[in-house]
């Protein structure tokens, strides 16, 4: 199973270091988001991937052990991001 | 009568726009935004190539009409979205009516069109299990009071339109075009089963094209209100020019109008979309659908209301019998839907509502 | 040609008649009154205005008596825009203020070619400085003072942005005062024309200040974003100036929009072009001259970044 960026979305961002404010193509809504969410996005507009290649990139990225908290937050992270219609999964 | 106004000229014709005096276009802008049909101008002016060779000041106000009516779509689309996740949920099939159906279908009347409920069409037997999947995703009754809930569920054809508790977007659920207690009674179960999916959109289903054009007849004309009137027409003029290409399409029109028992909502789509807007109609149909025409006389009193009330609600485009014409169509429309005694009760339990309020 | 040009007595005709067309930045308006009183207040506070050239107007709007019986008794005003009544009558003595606030509401709810944001846009230094700020922030005030200190007015109430490039729109219109701000300018700047207070309306006594000359003058020059401050006017307290990242900036000024939520992504863009090529601020002042220091440092800053 992989995640990808939901097609249409032209993830329209404006940035600071901590967050950031995205506008949804889809629903019409603006969001206001982590960093660590908006770099999961950045990367899924990049290429699609799965969630153990997420863990390993952004454990790298952040600096952090990719271990089973960064595992479940990244988790909680893209569900969160699905469920705004941002992204979505398919079976590869 | 009243002077043809301008909007009609150019609804026929877009490439008229290209040649108006300024006071034209005035008139024509005013007309367009009293009738909400500001986004459909926009674009008709940009598909006629006529947008280049008008004034920035007036630009101004259609560009800004097309990005309104692009949000509006985007939102139609999202809330397809969801009512599909809610009655997926419960197995119900979704079948999109108006506005929404056009756009799910990408049709000629979905463009430049702003969009208020989405409405959808369920068997009546499955209608509580509709209204309990649209609750357990969000959607909530409204009109909570006894007369009204009675009002919806009993006497018209759908329930109270559900509100989105996060979203506010509105739903309304039918499971008929008419309601029970109309004269007419076309057979939902036969629009059911004609419906027809739509292949780039799994699981979404509109009207078949002839039920499609004939709904929107039927809506027009029992609307109560005909500020939309205009509107709404040109939805038809949409409809039709779009459809007519198909085989047979005109016959099984007519055909299936009467087999619905709506052969004179029929006749009056056709009569007035072709005086109005010169929508292409066919002789033949024109001729087939007069076989459910009314009496000569009273011919004579709709075409005087409704050529009134038809027109875009300015001043401009009215004259002293159109404030009366839109009244006395407001009862016709009450009483087409509602036995006389009904009625009666209906319009006394609005008119205490109303007093109370104003206390 | 202006306002001014016209003789009182064709003004007041025109005012009766077909209308009188002006422009007022972007947009030409066509006002019909037979009240005497708005004829007076509007050619005190509009006279630098150009004349429109009509018969095309972006707005028709009508100040006249209700159909009821309060036309005589009591008597009230209605605003009409394009024969539509939005409001609600008011007491005839309300008659200018009604036409200002109903002016601002057919521009916030027609003129979707721009992003509306509900605050004051000044510029100085080739920046513009947005002041976005709900009601009872002193936004007002503080925008009445800066632009009797060199800033340029572009609006006071409906910041316009061009979707194509972000940029500010002028319309500069009579700045809007209430209550104890009213004669706190009229001390401030003896020399500005005001019109009549008008007393018991819904936001307590109004009056209007009119434009710099030299700020209607420059109403077809855009300004460039560089500032959105957030002010807050609290008695007694020391300045304080304090820098908002611009993801918080943005949702608080989208917060603060007409039509944000109708223009989807293109009022995302235009939001986001200012945004990006803005500091911003919250702004808590005490003091009016403190503040126009502050503002005057702020705007050297942003017109060199």
């Amino acid at each position: 199973m992989k995640w990808r960026l939901r097609e249409g979305q032209a993830l329209r961002m404006l940035s600071t270091d901590d967050e950031s404010v995205i506008y949804n193509d889809h629903s019409g809504d603006t969001h206001l988001v982590s960093a660590a969410a908006a770099s999961l996005l950045q990367r899924l507009q990049q290429s699609d991937a799965d969630t153990a290649s997420l863990l390993t990139a952004c454990a790298a990225e952040w600096e952090l052990e990719a271990d089973e908290e960064l595992d479940a937050t990244i988790r909680e992270l893209l569900t969160e991001l699905d469920s705004l219609g941002l992204i979505e999964a398919y079976l590869s | 009568m009243i002077a043809e106004p301008v909007i009609l000229k150019v609804l026929r014709n877009p490439q008229s726009a290209a040649v108006l005096a300024p006071a034209d276009w005035d008139l024509l802008l005013r007309q367009a935004r009293a009738a909400r049909l500001l986004g459909r101008l926009a674009l008709l002016m940009r598909e006629h190539g006529v947008a280049h060779s008008l004034p920035q000041q007036i630009n101004m106000h259609l560009e800004g009409a097309l990005v309104v009516a692009a949000r509006h779509r985007v939102a139609v689309e999202w809330e397809i979205g969801q009512i599909k996740k809610a009655l997926d949920s419960a197995g119900l099939p979704l079948i999109l009516l108006k506005g929404a159906a056009y756009v799910a279908a990408d049709l000629a009347a979905a463009r430049g069109r702003s969009f208020s409920d989405v409405d959808i069409l369920v068997p009546k037997a499955r209608i509580n299990q509709a209204e309990a999947a649209l609750m357990m995703h969000g959607w909530g009754g409204s009109h909570h009071n006894a007369y009204d809930q009675r009002y919806y569920r009993e006497w018209m054809h759908e329930l109270p339109p559900m509100q989105h508790g996060k979203r506010l977007t509105v739903i309304d659920v039918h499971h008929a075009i008419l309601p029970e207690t109309a004269a007419s009674k076309p057979d939902s179960a036969k629009l059911l089963a004609a419906a027809r999916a739509l292949p780039e959109r799994p699981g979404v289903m509109v009207l078949q094209p002839v039920d499609m054009v004939i709904h929107s007849a039927c809506h027009l004309f029992h609307e109560e209100e005909l500020d939309k009137g205009l509107r709404d027409l040109t939805d038809l003029d949409a409809l039709l020019r779009g459809f007519s290409a198909e085989p047979d399409f005109w016959q099984r029109l007519v055909r299936r109008a009467n087999e619905l028992d709506l052969g004179r909502v029929l006749f009056y789509a056709l009569r007035y979309a072709s005086r109005l807007l010169h929508t292409p109609v066919p002789e033949e149909a024109i001729h087939a659908a007069a076989a459910a025409a009314p009496a000569r006389p009273l011919l004579a009193v709709m075409d005087a209301l409704y050529c009134r009330a038809l027109m875009a609600p300015h001043a401009s485009c009215s004259d002293w019998l159109s404030g009366p014409a839109r009244r006395t169509l407001f009862v016709r429309a009450h009483w087409l839907r509602m036995p006389p005694g009904l009625l009666a009760r209906h319009l006394a339990h609005k008119a205490a509502v109303a007093m109370k309020g104003e206390e | 040609m202006n306002i001014s040009a016209l003789p009182p007595a064709e003004l007041r005709r025109r005012l009766r008649s077909d209308g009188l067309y002006f422009r007022t930045g972007a947009f030409t308006t066509c006002l019909r009154t037979r009240l005497e009183p708005v004829a007076s207040s509007f050619s005190l506070l509009y006279n630098d205005y150009p004349l429109g050239d009509g018969p095309y107007a972006d707005f028709h709007v009508e100040l006249a008596p209700p159909r009821n019986w309060r036309r005589w008794i009591r008597p009230q005003i209605a605003f009409l825009s394009d024969g539509n009544a939005p409001f609600k009558p008011l007491p005839r003595d309300q008659a200018f203020p009604m036409f200002e606030w109903g002016l601002n509401w057919c521009v916030s709810s027609q003129a979707h070619h721009y992003l509306m944001i509900h605050a004051a846009v000044i510029e100085k230094n080739g920046a513009a400085a947005i002041l976005p700020a709900p009601p009872g922030s002193g936004k007002s005030t503080l925008c009445a003072v800066l632009i009797q200190h060199g800033w340029r007015l572009l609006s006071d109430e409906l910041t316009l942005i061009r979707r194509s490039d972000s940029r500010l729109i002028p319309l500069p219109r009579p700045v809007s005062l209430k209550n104890a701000s009213i004669e706190v300018m009229k001390r401030y700047a003896p020399n500005a024309v005001f019109s009549p207070s008008v007393h018991d309306t819904i936001k307590g006594t109004v009056a209007q200040m009119k434009a710099p000359a030299t700020s209607v003058a420059r109403a077809d020059e855009p300004a460039h974003p560089g500032l959105i401050v957030f002010p807050r006017y609290e008695a007694g307290a020391p300045l304080a100036l304090t820098p908002v990242p611009r993801t918080r900036a943005f949702m608080r000024v989208a917060d603060n929009a007409f039509n944000y939520a109708q223009l989807g992504s293109a009022g995302f863009d235009a939001l986001a072009g200012v945004v990006r090529h803005s500091d911003c601020y919250d702004f808590r002042y005490s003091v009016i001259d403190e503040a126009i220091q502050a503002f005057d440092r702020l705007s050297m800053q942003a017109g060199r970044s």
